[in-house]
């Protein structure tokens, strides 16, 4: 019944990104100052947009899926996992961000590994692509914002 | 015809006043300023008698478009494309004079290198000029063929100045601080071959014309000056030489690369059209000697051009100085006055023409024959352009 | 008569014989010479506009005009030469003195058109047969008519330099400094890439003409720092000069400084007399560093009554605690400030705004007011001036956010170099190692080599993507500093036996991968090419954030802030009318110059919505 587990994956990555959600807006409580706030709340408007995204290919059939994946350049791999204070700055909101998709991206190759269900295995391919993406994303501004000078 | 009387140029021009045009005896005529010839941008006011001349104006100001006020308004660099302009048939004259003017005041010492290029082209130039002359001068008496001939190899000679410079006619080659590019690859064969080209032509123009019965005939004794003349009329050049007078800037004053140079001052004794001609003819002669003499002896190699300060607010020292050279036509001088601005406060360019067009033309006309004036004038050599700057 | 004269000229009538002369198809067999001057040519690419053939062209037959599929660029000004055949007289100066040997002449001279209009055309911009004619006149070698040299400026030896913080750059002469000026084509493009847009020609004109006085007034128009940015400024004018395309640069920065070294009391006193009547309007400052001052310095000349807030006890910010003082000695800073404080601003200094309502008591950094009351907070000041502005730059520094960064031999590279300007000896031992490739990172290891120190730069990238000045990496090299490219931070250990005394800096080497045009290589760590370096202190100095702390929440909200940035318009307004901001927390270069142009900008803001209120208040 390939169409029943393709919606149950669907349905899976949808509840993490809105965990996503929610912890972003939980982080916005804890965070002190209005412009990690801004920042939270940027965010976590990213991560609603994913979630409408999970939302649209629920009604689409799984050939419709278009698989992108981003080359992985370790570029947070050994940072520190920052922890959410009240004085997060930039830097340690985006390390959060960063390993947040960082794992969610190891998560969905995982399933990949585990799986030899080529359908299954193109969605699990298109998730670890999707956060991957998100992750590049960060680490892209963590490049021009936090660490301009190397 | 052969031996016009000497008058002093007060008596003359009283004389032509006496005229009595409603006589019925004389009649004026105008040559130019549509003549075709080099004449032609003037025009000779002529009142004959028969067709004897018995007086003669020059009118000016055909040409006139105001160079030296012009270069008043430009700046020093602005002012190295219009000088070239003075005197079209020989540019280099003027571009080598604005240039050592303008680096005198501004203490710009030129690179030797560039002073031999630059003496190299003032002879290529002399050699251009006189073989244009032999057009006019042939042409103004019927000769019309040496006359092409001349043209063309004057044609070969440009052919040079367009490989060096850029330019057939305006050079545009000398600038203050040097020359503007170093010998094209080859041209020294090449040039070497247009000398022995216009070598082999001299001996057929010597030939041609000067054992040529009709131009004997019409040249020997026409527009005798007098010795005592020259000075007093400031007449210079192949005018003065002719009549035995050895006086040459390359030797008087040397300047470039001339006293380095093997050649005697030409002189004659005649002082008439033939005698003219006959020293031009022979200095064309020398200026192949010259040339072939830098082309062997000219360092192969050395910068070209020093470093000016920067053209756009280059200011020049307040000062004045006057730099002569020797052109086809005799001594062209230029005289700069700078007030320490970036703009020259005068420029004045002194040719020779203006002495030998002018003054020396209306005195010599008279006791000619119409059919002469032409080649009488050729035989001054003068360069209207030049005399109205 | 004799009868020979009647022969010899037979003699040559075998020349009848001859072949013509003439050519007797020009146009296809008598090309120009290899150096013809003939029609124009313009490579495109490589024209910047500069207009300096504009300028040379006596005859006045060249136009600068727009050209479609031309931008104008940071060192473009999108425009390009009209030349004009009715006017040219092919004398081709305008070739000799082309900044970018862009523009040529080919030797085709012929061009027969029934229409005069045709005559008038932008060379390379339309197609023309000899666009590609290989042949023609260009400057030739060994003659130019603009001097490509740069006059060298005298500095200290590298040896003599790291004896002390004695300034390394000695300064023009007034020689130096004219033969330097004068190199200078007036183009202009300069001042479009400066972000102050100074009017450099004119300041480099009036040394040329000796006018120091007019060249300092000058320079006050547009920036009241000359004697700080005539040392340290980025200089993105000299990028974009136009003699650097064939040449070195024109030296505007050190030109810069020559005015003000040369400038004395009375040029200074003629400058404070251009201020106009008195406002009562009072405007609060905070952050007393370059854009603070900047806007402090062009409102009090309108007249109004200003305030500078400023945390440490000096001035300057940035140009006094990140800049070390051989680059920028602190009394060159003062005579700047001082100036501006003489107009009548008033700077509080170790005044740090709070603005925390209901924070957990204040912070240990809070100090008092000058006046030894309490500090107010941003929202007083809001309450008590007609507008703010706040310039308070990016003091924060970002960690290498590895393991092991708690380690008691990490010391950030920004607080060693605000520890030497507060006279303090940072504790930085024998061999250091300092991580980025920025200005900080450079003053950083400059500063520990003065200090004695081995110092090691490992950065992550390769040389040329360093962000920082070309010349503090040569410069850092000539003191004897060592560079580890392509060398990525992987974690700090401590070795038992170092017991805390030494870090040992685990890094990698990179891999530059290749992102596409446009975009630099991304460095990728090698996971198989690790090294382990012992250090006796590790130095970070890889990036700084603002810290807005003191900007209450709501306040916030209205003003808008964006990534850690605040979000601002043309002349510094914020979301809030009465509030402008400026300087490294909002703008995009994050230098000294662009800090000034936002202080300038936001005085000017700040006038109009300052007259516009006024004029509100008489209406209503």
């Amino acid at each position: 019944m390939p169409d029943t587990q393709y919606s149950e994956i669907i349905d899976f990555a949808l509840k993490r990104e809105k965990e996503a959600v929610q912890f972003y807006t939980e982080l916005e409580h804890i965070a002190q100052f209005a412009s990690q706030k801004e920042l939270l709340g940027e965010i976590k408007g990213m991560e609603q947009g994913h979630v409408k995204i999970l939302e649209n290919l629920k009604t689409k059939s799984p050939e419709a899926i278009r698989v992108e994946r981003v080359p992985n350049f370790m570029a947070s791999t050994y940072l520190v996992e920052a922890q959410p204070a009240k004085d997060m700055n930039y830097q340690d909101i985006l390390i959060i961000a960063m390993k947040r998709e960082d794992r969610s991206h190891a998560l969905y190759e995982e399933l990949l590994q585990q799986t030899e269900n080529p359908e299954l295995r193109k969605i699990f391919e298109m998730l670890a692509g999707e956060e991957s993406k998100h992750k590049r994303f960060f680490e892209d501004l963590y490049d021009k914002y936090v660490q301009p000078d190397n | 015809m052969t031996n016009a009387p000497i008058i002093p140029l007060t008596d003359n021009h009283q004389a032509g006043r006496r005229v009595d045009l409603s006589s019925g005896k004389y009649l004026k005529l105008w040559q130019g300023p549509q003549h075709p010839g080099i004449t032609g941008n003037m025009s000779l006011e002529l009142t004959v008698s028969g067709d004897e001349i018995v007086d003669l104006r020059t009118h000016v100001g055909y040409l006139h478009r105001g160079f030296e006020k012009l270069m008043e308004r430009r700046t020093y660099i602005q002012n190295f494309p219009i000088v070239c302009r003075i005197c079209v048939p020989e540019p280099d004259f003027n571009e080598y004079l604005y240039a050592a003017t303008v680096e005198e005041l501004a203490g710009i010492r030129v690179p030797e290198r560039a002073n031999w290029l630059r003496n190299l082209t003032l002879e290529m130039a002399r050699l251009a000029s006189f073989l244009q002359w032999i057009g006019g001068q042939t042409g103004a008496f019927g000769m019309g063929v040496i006359g092409q001939w001349g043209i063309t190899h004057r044609d070969y000679v440009l052919d040079l100045f367009e490989e060096l410079s850029g330019g057939r006619i305006y050079h545009m080659y000398i600038i203050p601080g040097g020359v503007r590019g170093e010998l094209p690859e080859g041209f020294e064969e090449r040039a070497r071959a247009v000398l022995d080209k216009v070598e082999n032509l001299l001996g057929d123009i010597e030939r041609a014309m000067f054992h040529n019965a009709v131009f004997k005939d019409r040249a020997k004794g026409l527009g005798v000056i007098p010795r005592e003349m020259i000075d007093s009329y400031g007449i210079t050049g192949p005018n003065a030489r002719a009549a035995g007078v050895a006086r040459d800037v390359r030797k008087d004053q040397p300047y470039l690369l001339y006293d380095q140079l093997d050649f005697d001052v030409v002189t004659a004794s005649g002082s008439d059209t033939y005698d003219r001609a006959w020293v031009r003819f022979q200095e064309i002669h020398q200026s192949l000697s010259l040339i072939r003499q830098m082309l062997t002896r000219m360092p192969k190699s050395g910068p070209i051009h020093t470093q000016l300060p920067n053209p756009l607010h280059w200011k020049i020292p307040a000062g004045q100085t006057y730099r002569r050279a020797e052109c086809t036509r005799g001594e062209y001088g230029y005289y700069l006055v700078s007030d320490g601005s970036g703009y020259p406060r005068r420029v004045y360019v002194r040719g020779p023409s203006y002495t030998h067009a002018v003054a020396l033309m209306e005195s010599m006309a008279v006791g000619a024959n119409i059919a002469d004036v032409a080649g009488l004038m050729v035989s001054f050599h003068t360069y209207p352009p030049e005399i109205e700057r | 008569m004799s009868l020979k004269d009647i022969l010899s000229p037979l003699t040559v009538w075998r020349r009848t014989a001859e072949k013509p002369y003439t050519v007797i198809d020009p146009i296809n067999d008598r090309p120009g010479a290899a150096r013809y001057r003939g029609f124009h040519k313009n490579d495109m690419e490589a024209c910047i506009g500069c207009g300096t053939c504009e300028t040379i062209c006596q005859n006045a037959a060249i136009d600068l005009v727009p050209v479609e599929g031309i931008e104008t660029t940071n060192g473009d000004s999108g425009l390009r030469p009209q030349i004009d055949y009715g006017r040219c007289c092919w004398c081709a100066l305008c070739v000799d003195i082309c900044t970018t040997s862009s523009l040529t002449m080919s030797n085709e001279y012929i061009w027969v058109d029934t229409d005069p209009e045709v005559f008038r055309f932008v060379p390379g911009a339309e197609n023309k047969p000899w666009d590609n004619s290989e042949l023609g006149y260009s400057r030739a070698e060994g003659y130019q008519l603009l001097d490509p040299e740069r006059v060298e400026m005298p500095e200290l030896e590298p040896d003599t330099r790291l004896t002390s913080f004695i300034e390394m750059v000695q300064g023009y002469s007034a020689e130096q400094a004219k033969k330097e000026a004068d190199r200078c084509v007036e183009c202009g493009i300069c001042m479009a890439a400066c972000p102050a847009h100074m009017d450099i020609p004119g300041y480099i004109k009036a040394i040329r003409e000796n006018d120091i006085n007019g060249g300092l007034a000058l320079m006050y128009q547009t920036n009241p720092f000359p004697a700080s940015c005539g040392r340290i400024c980025t200089h993105r004018c000299e990028e974009v000069c136009a003699i650097n395309h064939t040449g070195d640069p024109i030296a505007i920065r050190w030109l810069k400084r020559y005015i003000a070294d040369m400038a004395d009391e009375s040029d200074y006193q003629a400058i404070t007399k251009t201020a106009e009547p008195e406002r009562t309007e009072k405007v609060a400052i905070i952050g007393a560093g370059p854009g603070g001052l900047s806007a402090a310095y062009y409102l009090r000349l309108l007249g109004y009554q200003v305030t500078v807030f400023e945390a440490q006890p000096h001035g300057g910010g940035m140009l006094r605690y990140g800049i070390p003082e051989y680059r920028l000695p602190y009394d060159q800073l003062d005579k700047d400030i001082d100036l501006v404080a003489s107009l009548g601003v008033e700077i509080k200094y170790n005044t740090r705004i709070n603005g925390l309502k209901e924070s957990n008591g204040p912070k240990e950094s809070d100090g008092p007011g000058s006046d030894g009351g309490p500090a107010p907070s941003f929202e007083q000041l809001y309450q008590d001036y007609d507008a703010v502005f706040f310039s308070t730059g990016l003091p924060d520094p970002y960690t290498l956010g590895i393991q092991g960064e708690d380690h008691p031999r990490v010391i950030s590279g920004i607080s060693i170099l605000e520890d030497v300007t507060a006279g303090k000896t940072p504790d930085l031992r024998k061999s250091v190692a300092v991580v980025g490739g920025g200005n900080v990172a450079m003053d950083a290891a400059r500063t520990a080599r003065r200090m004695g120190c081995e110092v090691t730069v490992l950065y992550r990238r390769r040389e040329v993507d360093m962000p920082a000045d070309e010349e503090e990496i040569t410069e850092a090299k000539e003191e004897g500093v060592k560079f580890i490219t392509q060398a990525i931070p992987v974690r700090i250990e401590d070795k038992p036996e170092a017991k805390g005394e030494q870090a040992a800096f685990v890094w990698g080497e990179a891999e530059m991968v290749d992102q596409g045009e446009d975009r630099r290589p991304k460095p990728v760590l090698q996971e198989d090419k690790i090294h382990t370096d012992l250090f006796d202190t590790v130095v970070p100095a890889i990036g700084q954030g603002s810290s807005l702390d003191f900007i209450p929440e709501d306040m916030a909200a209205k003003i808008g802030i964006i990534k850690y940035k605040i979000k601002v318009g043309l002349h510094g307004e914020t979301g809030e009318p009465k509030i402008f901001a400026g300087g490294d927390i909002s703008n995009r270069l994050k230098d000294a110059i662009s800090a000034i142009a936002d202080g300038h900008r936001a005085a000017k803001g700040i006038d109009r919505y300052l007259r516009e209120n006024q004029s509100k208040k008489e209406t209503s």
